[in-house]
């Protein structure tokens, strides 16, 4: 081939070019010490670094965690051990208050230490950890105790599921706290209401007649004159004229059945008189009496509502130290009134108690009802504390620690609850463990209207999906239906469907919706598919239908020919729906033998295709409903077991202070039960400090492991990304050597021309 | 029976013959460094020889019937055919590069740390979910992720907007090199009625076709006429550019893509004849085709994944990371006890309008970290229930519809294919030029000139003009003595 000066020129710059630009490269490597600088120069290798770089960034951050995690457990460890430390004290000090050679004095000294020591307790649950209660779960601003040991958190309820998690891994989560309940217990009460009136100094005597005898006394809109006989009383004759003042108002007048000394009791207190009923009841102007002199009372003076609680210790005697979980049982009717003597029949833990009441009530007298009923379940042992009877949403509701059962047969009709069994014999509370919460309701300013076709409420509860029907009606303002209307007639259609009755129940708490069960389940939204038959013989021209799943667009649903049971119609549809990616997984579809239904977290519309006669006309889900009682969207329930509540007592302090009861009332058996519920307090503290220790080696493993994790990256992405600085180096060598050979070996040829070697 | 003179007339032309063989030469010398010059040859035969003598025809000198180009038209051809992929992919291979630039991968400023960042942010306030230092922190993280890919949208949107103007001004070089080639045309049509070849402007035209040839893909052709006249045309997608001395011209027009110009990219200019501005121009290779392919291609199907088709990466990233967490963030509770709102803001409330240019924190979240709703319904300070289930979507592997992965997958998917395009326009590129080299090495190897080759054919002709001019020498003295010494004799 002919070669042209230009041609050797050319190539000779062409390949210079070629090498300056390899120098170029290795000295960019050597600067920058990375192996490429742009992702062109090797697409694999910058994937990988991507990747390596966003694990090591993970790994630190689990590293973090971890650290943070385990300082916290650490704090945690510490407080429980002070606990511990504690209550070890007070051990040795009840042994010592045991021994029969103590003197009276001596008792009230160790009564007071220990009272001091529960003040040490109660800081140890309030213990902070940079600036956040450690036991207080999610509620780490608001201290867990109060000054006199029930829980404060400040009004609210810690629930069991409130454990703060942080990442350690990917899907490896570790639980940073210990609740409050886990140390300290709760106790199960039975609390009811009671009004009491209470003079503030002791009783004076008095002497009556007909000008100073009458008290007049303002109960459930009634003014009653009782009437006290025209006797002397002196400061001594305290009880008799308790006695006399009973059968006073036993015949106060105007006469009510049943008497008035069954609703309104006196009785003597440490020298005061007092005065108890259900209801709030006042002492009248146009009393005669002078019940400031006598009884320390005033003139219009009103009784104070109290709260009672009676609780029971010996739950520590068998090991429970949770947190009470509240087994519920609902009314499904209002309060009928009693007939005489109703006696009500309960299965309790493994005996059975019958409680007989005194009068009838009439359906007036609920808060009558509640305050007799309970006070006679606080007189049983076993039952004491366990369970209680409350409102609901203007309806009956029994509450119990432990499962329970009421006996159909027995009058517990009367109060509302459905004779009609549940899962065999009798009514069964169940565990209101899971609950899900609307938005707030303000039926007050707002009507809410229930119509069909938008009436249905649906509910996922174990695998099945359920619809409620629910009644078209108006709540509200303007209405004459109130909150507690709706709570009722959504709790009786409910109540209609037997595999959720007595397990799924609705009330009303804090100004909104809440359904509570016994196990996790959801609200969704449903519908009817309105299509022309539900065993239809699919062809060419019905084949298909448009399905559109909250904002999404409509996505054609197509069926293969063919004939169609109702089962197989479903089944048919639902494998269509699952080939679908944007659908799969979300919408499940069912039939109840009649009817094909829709359900899913999102709200669903269906509407015809082009053509097809599968499906008469649009319809979509009831999110118009569940957007009315306050659920803008579907909602998994939450679980909220083993919570307590702001103001219940917690199981050691209550040991503790009944502790410093028995000893300053010299009561032996008392103070030797107490010991060994110390001992087991203790246990249970050294159990909670074992699971703390197993948390922290965890942690340690983790920190090991992703110690040697980020080393491994570091190493990987080293690998990947850095330059060898020897082979860079040598590289940049040869090619500095190759440009120098190749510039002076051109200059030297190019030069050459025969022009120089012609005359 | 010879004329007295003819021989004379022999060696002159011998003598015109080697002056003009030296002039092309000397021609070629001058011209060795012009661009796209083709060496030139004098072609010489024998003159027509005078008939009659029946005892030996005796020729009547040599004569220069032409002078002609060492041109291989197929070199050009192949030259012109294999310039449009070094265009094009060098066109590709540049834009690409910048594009790298812009998203500056792998590195500490990329899209990938602040990714990163935004979730450690995340799990730091998990651990201490009423910290206002850490939800403001949270919050920072978000505002540098949405400003980070609006940059980049920025970014892309100039370099569509910059490619544009290339395009145009691509156009007004293509009407250009149109007209030049015409009016040569002209020119070498005029000067070769004559049958003479007007040799350098037929350089000087090839010069402006291998321009042309860069910019788009053309095919020439040659027709000859009865008369071997000459005549060129050059076509582009089917579609007449020059003939002969008429040219066409391709025009713009401006229209607006939708995604594109509603983002601030301008009209995008869109290719047509002028004078048929229905009739787009189909280009299938060369500068023009790089640039187009670049400023329009949305990698749907079968169409090259140019700026567009990662500009619409950046705004599926910003659309369903918005729309997941917002909807994850509604769920929960904010500090306020409020039900959460948006974290991500939606324009207009519809979700589809978010692209990477508003994507954005929502305007009161941005104001007021305690709008970020890291609780659920139980509440309590430190509750991080909702939160969890927002970090969670760090490992969420079908969280983009289009791509299965999690977010950090997405990005890496995003730089792959970029990473992968632009290796593959880089190495076209050199793989083109390589073989462009090759021909434009043959090329010269035909047409080049020689410097020594030159020289030689210089002392051949000098030699040659020496050796006539001898014989004219000899000849003069031959008439001399014909004339003035024959027949003398007693004189």
């Amino acid at each position: 081939m002919r070669v042209t000066n230009n041609m050797m020129v050319n190539n000779l710059l062409r390949n210079l070019y070629k090498n300056y630009t390899k120098m170029d490269k290795s000295q960019q490597m050597l600067s920058s010490q990375r192996k490429f600088l742009r992702p062109s120069d090797d697409p694999i290798g910058v994937t990988r670094s991507l990747r390596l770089t966003t694990e090591i960034v993970n790994m630190q951050q689990y590293k973090r965690n971890t650290q943070d995690c385990d300082s916290w457990l650490q704090s945690s460890e510490q407080a429980v051990n002070n606990a511990i430390s504690v209550m070890q004290r007070i051990r040795e000090l009840t042994v010592q208050g045991s021994t029969g050679t103590y003197s009276e004095q001596d008792r009230k000294k160790i009564a007071d230490e220990i009272a001091e020591l529960k003040n040490e307790l109660i800081s140890v649950g309030n213990t902070t950890y940079a600036g956040s209660y450690l036991f207080s779960g999610f509620k780490t601003d608001k201290a867990l105790l109060n000054a006199d040991g029930t829980y404060d958190l400040d009004g609210g309820i810690l629930s069991g599921g409130e454990i703060i998690e942080v990442n350690v891994g990917v899907n490896d989560r570790i639980g940073m706290n210990i609740l409050g309940q886990r140390i300290f217990g709760s106790m199960s009460t039975t609390t009811y209401e009671e009004y009491v009136l209470k003079g503030i100094s002791e009783f004076k005597g008095v002497s009556f007649d007909s000008s100073n005898n009458k008290l007049v006394i303002s109960y459930n809109g009634t003014q009653y004159t009782i009437t006290m006989p025209e006797e002397k009383y002196t400061s001594i004759d305290g009880l008799r004229f308790v006695q006399d003042l009973n059968d006073a108002i036993a015949s106060a007048s105007p006469a009510t059945t049943p008497a008035l000394n069954q609703l309104i009791k006196a009785s003597l207190e440490d020298g005061k008189v007092v005065l108890k009923g259900p209801r709030g009841f006042n002492i009248e102007n146009s009393t005669t009496m002078d019940v400031k002199d006598i009884m320390g009372m005033e003139k219009d003076q009103n009784a104070v509502l109290t709260k009672v609680t009676v609780s029971d210790l010996d739950d520590i005697d068998q090991g429970v130290f949770n947190g009470s979980t509240t087994y519920l049982l609902k009314a499904s009717d209002d309060f009928a009134g009693t007939t005489a003597a109703a006696n009500f029949t309960i299965y309790y833990g493994d005996n059975t108690y019958t409680i007989t009441m005194d009068r009838e009530y009439k359906s007036t007298e609920d808060k009558e009802f509640i305050y007799d009923f309970n006070k006679k379940l606080a007189e049983i042992p076993g039952l004491a504390g366990h369970v209680s009877l409350s409102v609901k949403d203007g309806q009956f509701a029994i509450t119990a620690d432990k499962q329970f059962k009421l006996e159909a047969t027995s009058d517990f009709d009367q109060l509302g609850f459905d004779n009609s069994s549940v899962n065999g014999s009798g009514l069964k509370g169940a565990k209101a463990a899971y609950a899900a919460e609307g938005g707030k309701l303000d039926l007050f300013n707002d009507k809410i209207s229930i119509s069909a076709p938008e009436n249905q409420l649906y509910i996922k509860y174990g695998d099945k999906i359920y619809s409620i029907n629910l009644s078209e009606e108006e709540y509200g303002y303007g209405t004459t239906k109130t909150f507690n209307d709706l709570i009722k007639d959504i709790q009786s259609k409910i109540n209609s469907i037997p595999e959720l009755k007595g397990y799924v129940n609705v009330t009303e708490e804090n100004g909104s919706i809440r359904f509570y069960a016994d196990q996790a389940f959801e609200l969704v939204y449903g519908m009817k598919g309105n299509f022309a038959s539900v065993s239809p013989t699919i062809t060419t021209t019905n084949d298909r239908f448009d399905i559109k799943l909250g904002d999404g667009s409509p996505i054609t649903i197509k069926l293969p020919q063919g004939s169609y049971s109702i089962d197989d119609f479903t089944q048919a549809l639902q494998s269509a729906i699952d080939s679908e990616l944007a659908l799969r997984g979300k919408i499940i579809v069912s039939n109840d033998g009649t009817n094909i239904s829709f359900y899913s977290q999102l709200p669903i519309t269906l509407s015809p295709a082009n053509g097809s006669g599968l499906i008469t006309s649009d319809s979509s889900s009831s999110s118009k409903l569940m957007d009315s009682i306050g659920f803008n969207t579907a909602k998994e329930s939450v679980y909220i077991g083993d919570r307590v509540e702001s103001g219940s007592a917690t199981q050691l302090l209550g040991v503790i202070d009944q502790l410093v009861k028995d000893l300053n009332s010299n009561n032996s058996e008392g103070i030797s039960k107490a010991l060994s519920r110390i001992d087991a307090h203790i246990a249970n503290l050294n159990a909670v400090r074992a699971e703390i220790g197993v948390k922290t080696n965890r942690l340690e493993l983790t920190l090991n492991r992703i110690e040697d994790d980020n080393i491994n990256l570091k190493g990987l992405l080293s690998k990947n990304e850095d330059v060898d600085m020897a082979e860079a180096i040598m590289n940049l060598q040869m090619q500095q050597n190759v440009y120098n050979a190749a510039l002076s070996v051109g200059a030297k040829i190019i030069s050459l021309s025969l022009v120089d070697f012609i005359n | 029976m010879r004329t007295t003179f003819g021989s004379l007339n022999t060696a002159n032309s011998g003598l015109f013959a080697s002056r003009k063989a030296l002039d092309v030469i000397s021609h070629n010398i001058a011209n060795a460094e012009t661009e796209g010059y083709s060496r030139q040859v004098v072609k010489q035969r024998a003159s027509t020889p005078i008939w009659g003598d029946p005892r030996g025809i005796i020729g009547t000198g040599v004569e220069t019937y032409n002078i002609v180009r060492i041109r291989n038209e197929f070199l050009d051809k192949k030259y012109w055919t294999q310039n449009r992929a070094v265009g094009q992919w060098g066109i590709k291979q540049q834009s690409l590069e910048s594009l790298e630039s812009i998203f500056n991968e792998p590195s500490d400023t990329g899209l990938r740390q602040v990714i990163d960042e935004f979730f450690v942010a995340l799990d730091e306030l998990a651990k201490k979910t009423g910290d206002s230092t850490r939800r403001i922190a949270v919050v920072e993280t978000a505002n540098t992720l949405a400003k980070t890919v609006n940059r980049h949208g920025n970014e892309i949107i100039s370099a569509i907007r910059e490619v544009n103007e290339e395009v145009k001004s691509k156009v007004d070089e293509i009407n250009s090199l149109a007209f030049q080639i015409a009016a040569i045309n002209k020119q070498i049509f005029n000067m070769e009625l004559g049958d003479s070849q007007a040799n350098d402007l037929r350089d000087q035209r090839n010069v402006l076709i291998d321009k042309l040839s860069k910019i788009i893909d053309i095919s020439v052709s040659t027709t000859k006429d009865k008369n071997n006249n000459e005549y060129l045309n050059i076509k582009i997608g089917g579609i007449t550019l020059v003939d002969h001395t008429n040219y066409s011209e391709m025009a713009y027009v401006e229209e607006d893509v939708p995604g594109i110009s509603d983002l601030g990219a301008g009209k995008m200019a869109k290719i047509v004849w002028k004078g048929l501005e229905s009739q787009e121009v189909k280009i299938q290779s060369g500068e023009l085709k790089g640039l187009l392919d670049v400023r329009d291609g949305n990698g749907v199907g079968l169409n090259y994944r140019g700026l567009p088709y990662y500009l619409e990466k950046l705004n599926e990233f910003a659309r369903e990371f918005s729309n997941k967490v917002n909807e994850i963030h509604r769920k929960g509770i904010d500090f306020n006890g409020k039900a959460g709102g948006n974290f991500f803001d939606v324009p207009d409330g519809n979700p589809d309008n978010i692209n990477c240019l508003n994507f954005a924190v929502y305007g009161a979240l941005l104001a007021d970290a305690n709008l970020i709703a890291a609780s659920s319904d139980m509440g309590g300070e430190s509750n991080n229930e909702n939160l969890k289930n927002i970090i969670e979507l760090k490992n969420k592997t079908d969280m983009f519809s289009s791509t299965k992965g999690t977010p950090d997958d997405f990005v890496k998917a995003l730089l792959s294919s970029l990473a992968v395009d632009a290796e593959h326009a880089k190495r076209m590129s050199i793989n083109s030029q390589v073989l462009i080299a090759d021909t434009e090495n043959r090329r010269m190897s035909v047409s080049g000139v020689l410097l020594d080759e030159e020289m030689g054919n210089m002392v051949k002709f000098s030699e040659a003009y020496n050796a006539s001019a001898r014989m004219v020498t000899i000849l003069d003295a031959i008439l001399d003595t014909t004339i003035n010494k024959l027949g003398l004799v007693g004189r």
